[in-house]
């Protein structure tokens, strides 16, 4: 394609006036010959065209041409005249763009507003307001502030403190708990009271509290700790009213625990836990919450253990005759403070407790409240 | 090309106009130099006339005064002569009969005679045409007693404009910014897609140029026909980048200024420019601005805006000139500054 430009025919004049075609759209123009005439203020100027080719005429007779303005296009074939009208947009049928300010564009941008959403507003002008209006109706998008509550946000301390002041490891155990929920199955018939995992693990660790005391102390910001006289467990209660972790009183009876659980849900229920109820636990156990199997608990500060129970899973497994089988499997987790306890004192803790868990011998020992034989 | 769907320019509406005022009334005379076809004056603006009406177009020798002054005699015997004025600068030569004879006529004799005269002139600058030929007289005429100023705009269509004008019974005085001549009449109350106008009563009043709502701006801008596209230009940018909207007020009469029928818009204004084309200094903005002053005073938040060109004399060279008279930008930093963004 060769376009004809006026060129600039004097010093005086911002525009000319074309006058004259010598050919019409669609004639084949030879290179070299004039074209069109123009006038100037002072004189007519024939216009040469520079190459030859179809010719596609851009400015009328009588009508106005710059210096430099393109008065009209040589095409060096038909069909590449075609191509070239069939790309150029006709004026005024296009569906005209909005006018969408910088501001406008900016905000739009910012939350991921494309083009084509601030078209559908259907506005020949698109200001900021729009966009903050158009904003304003997907509530989802405009940010909100939620401010938590207080229990949240003496929750969110607790666990800021834990955090930023504890030095937590974490191991896992898995355990399998087929011969447990058995034995448990019977004293809840026997008692007539629901009794499950959490009632016997509550049990297991009070249990183990004599052989593991550090894992029961009270820590101190110099280091020091002070060793408990007696195990007092905390375990997280949170029926959609907020988190809490009340105290099981020492017990040896897992009707005594069973019971205990059923006060704090209560309690939590009605949002009336005792202050008492809530202060001076020594170890925390984080309880199963829905299907999570695995937890990695924070230790709650001047703690230095937390224990988490998931839950309960069915595992594929071999039998010892090559058939298989399928298991009851919970995983129990550790927490605990690196200041005060090693890799070594934990993983011998939770061995210790999935033995308990495990062995019919000490199940019944630990239901029916007897010594270990 | 679909050209003959496009509004008509500027040149062809007042040609159109001149043609109208002849046919319509035989009291109707066009005296200037050079008016006669083939040359149809130097601006093509009376082309076609003197082969319609040979008997009362006249070219005229190279003499503003004289000219004028045979205005002012037809005028005094019942004729409505319109007088073309080559360019605006030559006013100076007519000064004499415009300020002691045809506008005193109206007054001086004991009882008020009615003078039926326009004075047409192309005035401004961005041409190139140098420092004699390029600039924008209107002020110099500001204040004379019973002589009315107008200025040409693409808003309003110049039948109606110069019927008006022949009818007021004082000597008016037409400026037309020869860069809009080859510029397009707007139509349909469309500037752009972004700005509209409307042209609300009286007749004689003031185009509104505004983007979607009148009722809602952060800047009047009151800017005559010449230089309102410029203005137009610095408002799209304005709102563009900054959402400062401007409202844009056309006045045909540039004096007497009439702010009564503007009450309404200028009760919302709290920040208003004038632009002109006429260099700084006793400018027709300044006028303007002691017009509103009293209408406006204790809502403004900014003094009003004076924007007119460089005191100097207009350069021809091209780059020169358009560092010397309003531009766009001019009006954009004008307004930016007074808009406080």
């Amino acid at each position: 394609m060769y376009e004809l430009a006026v060129p600039k025919l004097n010093s005086n004049d911002i525009s000319y006036v074309l006058t004259e075609w010598f050919y019409t759209d669609g004639d084949p123009v030879p290179a070299g010959v004039e074209v069109a005439v123009v006038e100037t203020s002072k004189a007519a100027e024939g216009i040469t065209a520079g190459e030859g080719g179809i010719l596609v005429r851009q400015t009328e007779v009588a009508q106005e041409c710059r210096p430099g303005e393109v008065i009209a296009r040589l095409f060096a074939d038909e069909e590449e005249r075609d191509a070239y009208l069939a790309g150029a947009q006709p004026v005024g049928t296009a569906a005209e763009e909005p006018v969408v300010t910088e501001p406008a564009r900016r905000l739009a941008t910012e939350h991921g507003l494309d083009l084509a959403t601030l078209k559908a507003l259907g506005r020949k002008v698109i200001s900021r307001a729009d966009v903050q209006r158009l904003l304003g109706e997907r509530a989802d998008a405009q940010p909100r502030r939620h401010v938590p509550g207080r229990s949240q946000r003496a929750v969110a301390e607790m666990v800021t403190l834990a955090h930023r002041t504890i030095p937590a490891a974490h191991g896992t155990v898995s355990v399998t708990v087929d011969a447990a929920l058995d034995v448990l199955r019977e004293y809840s018939e026997r008692e007539g009271i629901p009794v499950r995992l959490p009632e016997l693990l509550i049990r297991t660790v009070a249990e183990l509290f004599p052989r593991y005391p550090l894992l029961f102390a009270t820590t101190h910001d110099d280091g020091t700790v002070t060793l408990a006289a007696e195990p007092r467990i905390g375990v997280t209660i949170d029926v959609g009213r907020g988190l809490t972790v009340p105290v099981v009183e020492p017990v040896t009876s897992l009707r005594a625990i069973a019971e205990t659980l059923v006060r704090f849900r209560d309690a939590a229920l009605r949002g009336r836990f005792a202050e008492a109820d809530l202060t001076g636990s020594n170890i925390g156990i984080s309880l199963p919450a829905g299907e999570v199997i695995l937890v990695q608990p924070l230790i709650l500060p001047g703690h230095a253990g937390m224990l988490s129970l998931g839950a309960t899973q069915l595992v594929p497994h071999l039998e010892p005759d090559g058939r298989l089988g399928v298991r009851q499997v919970v995983h129990l987790g550790l927490a605990y403070d690196h200041r005060l306890i090693n890799g070594r004192d934990a993983a011998t803790f939770l061995g210790e407790l999935k033995r308990w868990l495990e062995s019919p011998a000490r199940l019944r020992t630990l239901v029916d409240g007897r010594e270990p034989a | 090309m679909g050209g003959g769907t496009r509004p008509e320019r500027v040149a062809e509406n007042v040609n159109r106009a001149l043609h109208a005022a002849l046919a319509g009334d035989p009291r109707v005379w066009l005296l200037g130099e050079d008016v006669g076809d083939p040359y149809g004056g130097a601006f093509k603006i009376s082309r076609g006339l003197s082969s319609r009406f040979p008997d009362r177009v006249i070219s005229t020798p190279i003499s503003e005064g004289g000219v004028v002054g045979v205005a002012g005699g037809l005028a005094l015997s019942g004729d409505r002569p319109i007088v073309e004025i080559m360019f605006g600068d030559f006013l100076a030569l007519a000064f004499d009969p415009l300020l002691n004879f045809l506008s005193k006529s109206v007054a001086m004799y004991g009882h008020e005679v009615p003078v039926h005269a326009v004075i047409r002139c192309p005035v401004g600058g961005n041409r190139g045409y140098g420092p004699t030929h390029s600039q924008s007289p209107q002020k110099y005429l500001v204040g004379i007693p019973h002589l009315e100023l107008y200025e040409l705009s693409p808003f309003h269509d110049s039948t109606a404009v110069l019927g008006r004008l022949l009818d007021r019974g004082v000597p008016c005085v037409l400026f037309e910014d020869k860069v809009l001549y080859t510029e397009r009449m707007y139509g349909d109350g469309r500037v752009d897609e972004l700005f509209s106008y409307d042209l609300p009563d009286p007749p004689d009043g003031a185009a509104r140029v505004f983007i979607e709502d009148p009722a809602t701006f952060d800047v009047l801008v009151i800017a005559p026909g010449g230089v309102v596209n410029r203005v137009i230009a610095a408002a799209r940018e304005l709102y563009l980048r900054y959402e400062v909207n401007c409202q844009i007020l056309v006045p045909q009469r540039l004096y007497p200024f009439d702010v009564r029928t503007w009450l309404p818009t200028l009760a919302d204004a709290r920040r208003i420019v004038v632009v002109e084309e006429g260099s700084a200094g006793g400018a027709w903005g300044t006028e303007v601005a002691s017009c509103l002053y009293p209408h406006v005073w204790g809502r403004l938040a900014h003094p009003i805006r004076s924007v007119a060109s460089r005191p100097c004399v207009i350069p021809a060279a091209p780059h020169l000139e358009a560092g010397a008279l309003v531009q766009a930008d001019t009006v954009y930093h004008a307004v930016l500054e007074v808009a406080d963004v």
